[in-house]
Parts: C-alpha cells; structure tokens; sequence
C-alpha cells in the first residue's frame, strides 16, 4: 500500500460560488464530490481530504533566515492552483489514477497524482 | 514505379502479414469467446493475458509514461537494444536519450507503476496504447540503419509481429 496525492486545480480567482462559475454547477460538482468522498472513505481509501481557499489568501513565510519574512499572496503567480486534495491509500499508481479518474469527473477539475514520499 | 521496389514490396509485405496476423488473433479471441460460454473452468486468477514478455511491455507501455519514454523504454527493456542503437533511430544523442530512459524508469519505481497485466477492464485502451508502441517500433525496425545493423532489423519487426496477436487475446 502507498499513499498518493490527488491534487485538484482550479483557477485563480473565486467568485460567488467557489471556483465554480455558476451556481448550478457548484451544486452539481458539490454532490458529485460528496458521494466520490464518501465512497472512497467506505473503501477505506481516504487518507485526507480538503479544499484550499482561493489563492489570494495565501502568505508566503521564508523562516530560513534569522528572522522570518512574510509576502502576501502565492508563492508564484499562475493561471492556476491548486484548489484542493485527496490523499489517498492505493495499492499502486493504477489504482491511484482509477480513483483520481472519478475525483476529476465528480469536481469537474483535472487532478494531478504523486505519490506521497515513501517511509 | 516507386524509387525503390525492393524497399516497397518489403513494407508491403510486412504490413499485409501484420494485417493478416491482426485478422486471425480477432478471429481466435471469438473462438475463446465461444469456449467461455461453455467452459466450467474457473477463471485464470493470474490476469487477463498470460506472458511473461508481456507484463514488461505493459509496463513499458503504461499510459503515465510519454510516448517517447514508452517507445524508448519498450526497444531497451522488451527489444533489448542498446542505448546507441536507440538514439541513432531517434537521432538524438546517446546522453539524451539515456536521460529519457532512466528517467522513465525513475518514474515507475517512483510512482509505483506496477509490473502486473492490466485488469480486464483496462485492457482495452491499454492494449491499445501497446498496439501504437508496437507499431513505432516496427517502423523504427524498418527505419533504423547503421553501419552494422541489418536494414530491416529483423529482430524488431519479429518482435512486434509477435506481439501484435498475443496483445489481441
């Protein structure tokens, strides 16, 4: 067994309904993403699982100096980012790509996987 | 007359028989198609397609890989060629393609890339994605020259024909 990151990218900017551009999408992508949720914890794949806030709200800390420093925003700028994840327990990358096939469907949102570093 | 008859009738030659091997492999698997209905015995519990050749081709064919990694990985690790004689047939040079190479093969062990065959309900996009590797490789065998290479590279096209029906059971 392995664990997989399923990371989930959206665009930049959020509006009224997420980062989703209508209300009856949202709603739709909400639904789908609970059952997709939902299943994977029955299977007892689910490691973790939650959404980002919009990138915007990010702070950027570089402590590696003797005194910490704090920049608004991303640490890069990008058309997009990464909105939210799943980890996940998989037996192999097969397995991570045919969970990570219904996230992507069930948030209308392609969704990139790497594995979490081994122990 | 094309430029060079010999050339052509051989190309020819190679596509009929691929295309008649194709023919016959779909014609057999409507055979065990008609033997399942009737058969008792349980199902084979080691996967779908039985070959040993083919759990590495599979592998080297996995769709996480770019093309170029799986065309790349299946002439070194299934057709055994050397990395010389892949980069030549790819015209890049020897590092580069020992980069590509070794990191393709980085990639599965990083991402846990599993030398297994398919599940029966991957196989077919699966078999596909290993039906354009084959054919690549077939057209580098045709395609591939060198001072000491034979033209034709037998032992690359032998191979992809040998494949091509075992991939269709």
């Amino acid at each position: 067994m392995a664990q997989y990151a399923l990371m989930v990218w959206g665009p930049s900017e959020y509006g009224k309904f997420g980062s989703y551009a209508t209300a009856e999408e949202n709603a739709a992508q909400l639904a789908a993403t609970g059952v997709f949720t939902a299943k994977l914890r029955e299977e007892g794949s689910l490691v973790f699982v939650n959404g980002l806030a919009e990138a915007s709200a990010s702070t950027v800390v570089d402590g590696r100096g003797p005194t910490p420093i704090f920049t608004d925003g991303p640490y890069m700028e990008s058309k997009e980012y990464i909105a939210g994840f799943w980890i996940v327990e998989a037996t192999d990358l097969d397995a991570a790509l045919r969970l990570a096939a219904g996230g992507s469907r069930a948030c209308r949102r392609k969704v990139e996987v790497r594995p979490m570093a081994g122990e | 007359m094309p430029p060079n008859p010999g050339a052509w009738i051989t190309t020819t030659a190679n596509r009929k028989a691929i295309d008649r091997l194709r023919r016959e492999a779909l014609r057999d698997s409507k055979h065990k198609e008609a033997l399942v209905l009737h058969e008792d015995r349980p199902a084979d519990p080691t996967g779908a397609v039985e070959d040993d050749r083919l759990r590495l081709i599979f592998t080297c064919c996995h769709p996480a890989l770019a093309m170029e990694s799986r065309v790349a990985l299946t002439l070194r690790m299934v057709a055994g060629l050397t990395v010389p004689e892949i980069a030549h047939a790819f015209l890049v040079q020897e590092a580069a393609m020992g980069r590509r190479i070794t990191r393709a093969k980085s990639k599965i062990k990083a991402a846990g890339i599993p030398y297994r065959l398919p599940e029966a309900g991957d196989l077919p996009a699966r078999v596909n994605g290993v039906l354009t590797v084959l054919y690549l490789v077939f057209n580098e065998g045709y395609l591939a020259s060198g001072e000491q290479s034979d033209p034709i590279r037998r032992d690359l096209t032998s191979e992809a024909i040998r494949l091509t029906p075992i991939s269709f059971s």
